[in-house]
Formats: structure tokens, sequence, C-alpha cells
């Protein structure tokens, strides 16, 4: 049952650490960048990673920086804008129409992340 | 057009209801007495006068893909699990038809109701950048028609009847007419809602519509019965599927029953109150007849709207005796199943052609002490066990707020 409207706290920002990542056999690895509240591409493509397969059910190996949203990963317009959104939620990183527009592939939202954090 | 190719029958089944996730285990749990009414239990209902509900046996989002059910409101959900229950049954998908020649008619009472209100907190608790992307097509309320025409491949038309209670018996009618007027071979029509919500139920309750007996729930919904206060609210949806009766033979198909007829007129007398001696109504069932080519004498079995409101049952008792006589026998299945609002018309068809095809007629449940009213006095109400009979024709017969009424007339193949 949906609550009556209530001051529902708002949704926590993404608590996944920036600083450091999780290798394949499960040991953390510090990260080696200077500036250690900034992500490294590793961690965007794997937090974009997360929102593709939460928003269009694209599986994560899949989400590789050449692939392109729509034609090989079939993530339609609407899904662009939860994808936007998300992004913001998860990387402090607003899009905004005119650029989201421009993003084709995951490696370009990647980019645009990863410059205007 | 000749008869034949105008006669239009049901080749395939969904349902997805408080009695169970489909055709075969609602209808079990009918024909057993069981009930699908729940109290709610959470907090917010504390406050409310009536807190019962019949909720869905089976979770859409356990029925259809995640990825899929997160663009669909749980109106369309369960309207696709339905329709596609329906499509599969009826090996239509195999059949070869030209999808222009494939339609759908799906209805909804209120349409998406939960993402309209759901949405509606994410716009005031977080403001409009936040609101979703897919909130208008999820709560429009040709939506369950879409996501349906979308599932099965339909782009033969596409049409979401609105006419609150009675929208899905009027899809049903939508699709034969179609079906008699060559606009399409294979027409996908049903009903689908799903709106317990706070809101809904406030409103319904401010109208005095809804059962209080808070305590009792599964005695709660009670038609035709003295002490019957009102509904309780449902959800869920149903689906059939419709084709000439030439065709589908031609391809081999199982034919559960025909669609013989239908009739659909308007009160003209109350936004919201029936017309006391359900004049409308009856003239819904006569035009159903008529239409039908078949009389009073024909029709065997009704399968009523019957909501447990207090007028509302003795203004439809009034109209099957008044267009149908003494001799058919009655069931108000919303005694178990709570009602569907729009998808009510819809799921009462499959009971009528279930009926029909295992020539059985479900009691009404809950029917301890019948109204004193004459016309109700008058009627052979199937109760406490359901009644083996010889049935050749069964009467279908919804109506909505706005004083819309739909009657249809399924017969054995």
């Amino acid at each position: 049952m949906t609550p009556l409207r209530s001051a529902a706290p708002p949704r926590p920002r993404d608590t996944w650490s920036r600083t450091t990542t999780t290798s394949p056999s499960g040991a953390v690895v510090p990260s080696e960048r200077e500036d250690p509240t900034l992500a490294s591409t590793q961690e965007i493509q794997a937090g974009l990673g997360e929102i593709l397969e939460e928003v269009a059910g694209v599986t994560p190996a899949d989400a590789t920086p050449e692939k392109s949203f729509t034609d090989d990963l079939d993530v339609d317009s609407l899904s662009m804008v939860e994808i936007a959104t998300a992004v913001e939620d998860k990387f402090g990183v607003a899009i905004p129409d005119d650029q989201l527009a421009n993003i084709k592939t995951v490696g370009d939202a990647i980019s645009f992340i990863e410059s205007n954090q | 057009m000749s008869a034949s190719t105008s006669d239009v029958v049901v080749t395939g089944l969904g349902a997805t209801t408080p009695l169970g996730g489909d055709v075969s285990s609602t209808w079990e749990a009918l024909l057993a007495g069981r009930s699908g009414v729940s109290r709610i239990t959470d907090e917010w209902v504390k406050e409310f006068p009536a807190q019962l509900v019949a909720r869905l046996a089976a979770e859409p989002t356990e029925q259809i893909d995640r990825v899929r059910a997160r663009r669909l409101d749980r109106s369309q959900q369960v309207a696709v699990v339905a329709a596609e229950q329906a499509w599969a049954e009826s090996g239509a998908a195999d059949a070869g038809v030209d999808p222009e020649r494939i339609a759908v008619v799906f209805g909804t009472g209120i349409g998406g109701a939960l993402t309209l209100l759901g949405q509606d907190d994410v716009l005031e608790e977080k403001g409009p950048k936040r609101v979703s992307p897919f909130t208008i097509p999820m709560l429009m309320p040709n939506g369950p028609a879409a996501a349906v025409g979308l599932a099965i491949g339909a782009r033969g038309g596409v049409h979401a009847p609105v006419s609150a209670c009675a929208s899905g018996a009027e899809a049903i009618r939508w699709g034969l007419d179609l079906l008699r007027l060559d606009r399409a071979d294979i027409v996908l029509v049903g009903g689908a809602e799903a709106c317990v919500h706070p809101l809904p139920m406030a409103g319904f309750a401010a109208m005095r519509a809804m059962s209080t007996r808070n305590d009792e729930p599964e005695r709660a919904s009670r038609p035709f019965d003295k002490g019957r206060d009102g509904f309780v609210l449902g959800e869920g949806a149903a689906a059939l599927v419709l084709e000439r009766a030439d065709s589908a033979a031609a391809r081999g198909a199982r034919v559960h029953a025909r669609l013989a007829g239908a009739g659909a007129t308007a009160d003209g007398y109350d936004l919201v109150a029936p017309h006391p001696e359900g004049e409308g109504a009856g003239r819904a069932i006569r035009a159903a007849l008529r239409d039908a080519g078949l009389t009073a004498a024909d029709i065997g079995h009704v399968n009523a709207h019957a909501t447990s409101t207090p007028v509302g049952d003795t203004a439809e008792a009034s109209a099957i005796r008044n267009s149908l006589g003494e001799h058919v026998l009655v069931s108000a299945t919303k005694s178990q199943t709570g009602h569907l609002l729009g998808a009510a018309g819809a799921l009462e068809s499959v009971f009528a052609i279930l009926a029909l095809r295992e020539q059985i007629v479900p009691a009404t449940a809950n029917l301890d002490d019948p109204d004193d009213d004459a016309a109700v006095q008058s009627l052979d109400i199937v109760r406490d066990e359901p009644r083996k009979a010889d049935l050749r024709a069964a009467v279908n017969d919804s109506f909505g707020f706005g004083g819309h009424n739909i009657a249809l007339v399924f017969t054995t193949p």
C-alpha cells in the first residue's frame, strides 16, 4: 500500500565510495588519483552500468564505452531522461537537456560526467 | 455480410484477480467459495471508515519482467498479464494473422491512479524535475490498452473505452462491433483496474459506497443480502480473445463460447445513482437479446453486476426481472472477488463463459437473508453451493457511474 502523503526523507545519496574501488577479488584498492573526491573513469563506468541495469535492464558487461544508447542498448528517449536524473543523484552532475541530446554513447556519458564533476 | 461471417466467438481467456493469478485458479477459488477480501493493516487506514480491499492473489511484478514492469502502471501490468494469458491460450500468435488486422479494446475505470498520486508525492517532495518521464504514459486511461497492444503487436487499432465500472464490458461490445464491421480479424478485449490507494478509497467512502464491515472482511461483500452496506474495492484484470467463427474454425481454434449480442444504453437519470427500477439496465439487456436473436426464455444464467450497494442491487434485480423474468439463475460473483471497477465486466464475462462451458452456476456468497425488495425476492439467486444447470445462453450486465449500462449475451458454441 502506498503510504499517505508524508514527509518522507529524500532518497539518500548514493553511498558508494568515490575514493576506493573494489577489485574483482573483493579487495579494496586505494585510488591513485590526486583529488580523492572525484570518481575515476572506471568508477564512472561502473556507476553508469548500475544505472543502466536498473533503468533499462542493460547487462553491466554490455555497457561499454563504444555502445550507442539507442542503437546498441535499446534505451529510449524517456529512459535517457531517467538516466540523466540518476546520474545527477549518483555523481552530482546535472546534464542539461541540450547536452543530453549530444550524449549518444556510453563513452559520451562517461566523458561528460568526468569533465563536469 | 452473411450471418456466418458475423458470428463472433471467444477463443482465449485470461485473468489475474483477487482469487487467483490466472483463469483456472480464479475459477477454482470461485467455485470453492473462497473470498479475496481482506482488511488493510497499514497505519494510514486507521482513520478510514472502509478498510477492506480485494488484493491481487499474484503480484504482477512477479509475472512480468522487472524493467518492463517499472515502466507500466499497476493497472497496465495487470492488463498485460491477463492479455498475454488470453493471447497465448488462443494460439492466435501462431495463426499468421496480419498485425494490421489485430485490434485491442481494453478499458479501465480509473486509469493510472497509483502513478498519478505517486508522482504527485514526488512533485511535492522533490520538485518538478524529479517527476518521472513515464508519468504521462503510465497514468493515461488508454495506457492499459496501449500496453496490451504493444505486447501482442496489434496494429489494427487500439481503443480504450472509459465508462467507469462498465468499461470492461464496453470493451467487449466494441470488440464485437469491430469484428462485425470487418475492421479486424482478431480483437483482444478486456478491462483492468488497480487503484487501491488512500485517495480513491477515501473518495468512494465519502460517497458512502463502500462496505464498512471491517471486522468481517470475507462477509463484507454481500450482494442482494439485507445486510449489505457497500462494495469492496478490488484490483485485477481480465481479457478475452474474440474472432469471427469462420476464421476461428479455419485455424482450428478452441472455442469457449459465442458472443451472440450486446446492448448499451444510458440511464439519462443521474450522474451516479442508478435508476431505481433499473430502466436503462433492463433496456440494455433487452437490446442485447434482440442483437443476439434470442428471447428471455433462452437465457439460463445471469452474472449480475451486483456490487453490494443498497440501491444498486435492488435496481438491478428489477432490471433482470423485467427484462428476463424469474427463471434465470443469478450469480453475484463480486461477493468473492470484490468490485474490480473497470475490469469487472471483463472478469464477469469470463465467469459467464466458464459457467456455460462447465454447465455450472457459481454461488453468491454471504447471501444469508435476501433483501425484502420484491424483485430480489422473485429472483433465483444461486447461493450456498454452485448449481449444475443445463445452460445454453447467459447474460453479463455491467453498469458504471455516469449511467452507463452494458449487457452481453454469450451462448454455448
